[in-house]
């Protein structure tokens, strides 16, 4: 996926996705998938991770990324976040684009961070990975906390029954300095918890002021290296960082 | 920057990922968790002899695995006595010293059971990022203690209840009723041994079982077999 940023309003978005040494050996494509967008609307940035055993899980993870796009654009004359019928919204488009599939074949999580128009911070999580707001100050916030089973037991778009399943945090401003970091499990379960402000830190100061697609090689390459031993999973990372007051949080 | 430069360059010239510290180092766990029944009873007939044996073959064999996609951790609780034993703490199968176990007195599943569920609960031995454990029983007795409320709770418990359980009943006189309840899935069968030979069969189609889980796409998938009759399994 092409990498895209906004500048305006000193909000960038960048990220990468790749896949893992399992779908690289099988031949098979990545599950993961993930988008960056602004507009009037904003800016939106998503990462979904295709379900594994789904026949369609990669189909599914594309179109939730666009369903969560145009579910944002569609809520940006609002005024303000109304967060159950936006993640509504989002299934609902969700469950009419994958047609004539089935949802089960389809499933995939859901993570993503939206900046509207008039200053609110919306992030939402729906199944495994990590979303999580670091803060100026050097305070992290994860979006759903630690509660999850074991790797790998998840639900998602195509699996969830009610928009309860979702994990939410929202601040009426996304303060200067801030940044959101949306991960899927392939990277979030090998990140110590102690150190995702620190990786957080690091991707934005090695990343954030390259060029566009010089960024989104080198993001791609780092990925590829991943340092855990015997790890399968593809890997998505995206940034959204407010980047008005650098230098950030870490 | 040319320091950085050399930190994240191997012997070979090649980049080292600058991620390293921020990530955990070991594969993800594959937890495996034997409850082993040591009660007087197991003394006889080769019995324990037997288990022993299997359980030592079934570490070798964890061991020399190495298409490793999970590390497979293993952990043996004893029940017998008056009490649950930890035998063996979750550890690295292939850091395993395997030590027997001795037989003796009544059969406190229940103790086992209570056992199994703190270990299993405990994020600090198995980590959210663990595949889903594997929780074998075995036993020839009827349970001694109140181990109905024990199961209770393993059942109902957030993360016991998600383990994959397997169990063997040795002989006329293992309680095969209790070991149903135990596996709490219509679809699973105790596996029977009425010979000390059928122990050892057991423990490699374990063996066998979470060896290709750990090969397969995903290792949380349920292994897909019948429960075979054990003198049905090759080797």
């Amino acid at each position: 996926m092409c990498l895209q940023s906004d500048e305006r309003n000193d909000l960038l978005c960048f990220g990468a996705s790749v896949a893992g040494p399992l779908h690289r050996q099988e031949k098979k494509g990545r599950q993961d998938a993930w988008l960056a967008a602004s507009g009037s609307y904003g800016v939106v940035l998503v990462v979904c991770d295709g379900m594994g055993s789904r026949s369609k899980s990669r189909f599914g993870a594309d179109v939730a990324c666009r369903a969560v796009r145009d579910a944002i654009r569609a809520h940006a004359h609002a005024g303000r976040a109304y967060v159950p019928q936006l993640l509504r919204l989002i299934h609902s488009l969700w469950s009419v684009r994958i047609l004539p599939a089935a949802a089960d074949d389809c499933a995939t999580t859901c993570l993503f961070a939206a900046v509207f128009p008039w200053g609110q911070l919306v992030v939402a999580q729906l199944g495994d990975g990590m979303a999580a707001l670091a803060n100026p100050d050097g305070t992290l916030a994860f979006v759903e906390s630690s509660e999850r089973v074991f790797g790998n037991v998840t639900t998602g778009l195509g699996i969830a029954r009610s928009t309860a399943e979702w994990a939410v945090l929202t601040r009426d401003v996304f303060s200067p300095g801030s940044a959101v970091m949306l991960a899927t499990d392939g990277i979030s379960d090998d990140l110590r918890h102690d150190s995702v402000m620190e990786f957080i830190a690091h991707v934005i100061a090695e990343y954030s002021s390259m060029p566009p697609k010089r960024r989104s090689r080198a993001l791609r390459s780092e990925l590829e290296r991943w340092p855990t031993p015997h790890h399968l999973d593809d890997k998505t990372l995206a940034v959204l960082w407010n980047r008005r007051g650098a230098p950030t949080c870490g | 920057m040319s320091n950085l430069s050399r930190e994240n360059t191997n012997l070979n010239g090649n980049q080292m990922s600058k991620l390293k510290e921020f990530v955990v180092a070991e594969p993800r766990p594959l937890p495996v968790i034997i409850l082993a029944d040591v009660s007087g009873s197991m003394a006889s007939d080769g019995k324990l002899q037997a288990m022993n044996q299997a359980i030592k073959e079934m570490v070798l064999a964890f061991a020399d695995e190495d298409d490793l996609r999970a590390e497979i951790h293993l952990a043996v609780i004893t029940f017998g006595g008056r009490s649950a034993a930890i035998h063996l703490p979750l550890t690295t199968a292939s850091k395993v010293t395997w030590q027997d176990c001795q037989a003796s007195g009544g059969t406190p599943l229940g103790a086992a059971l209570g056992l199994v569920t703190s270990v299993v609960e405990d994020r600090a031995q198995i980590p959210a990022r663990a595949y889903r454990p594997t929780i074998v029983l075995v036993s020839d007795g009827q349970p001694t203690d109140d181990w109905e409320r024990a199961l209770e709770t393993l059942l109902s418990s957030p993360r016991c209840s998600k383990a994959f359980r397997i169990a063997l009943a040795i002989g006329a006189d293992a309680d095969e009723q209790m070991m149903k309840k135990f596996l709490a899935n219509e679809n699973a069968k105790v596996f029977r041994a009425d010979e000390a030979r059928q122990i050892r069969q057991f423990f490699r189609f374990v063996t066998m079982s979470v060896t290709s889980r750990r090969s397969s796409a995903n290792p949380n998938d349920s292994p897909q077999y019948q429960t075979p009759h054990l003198e049905d399994i090759e080797f």
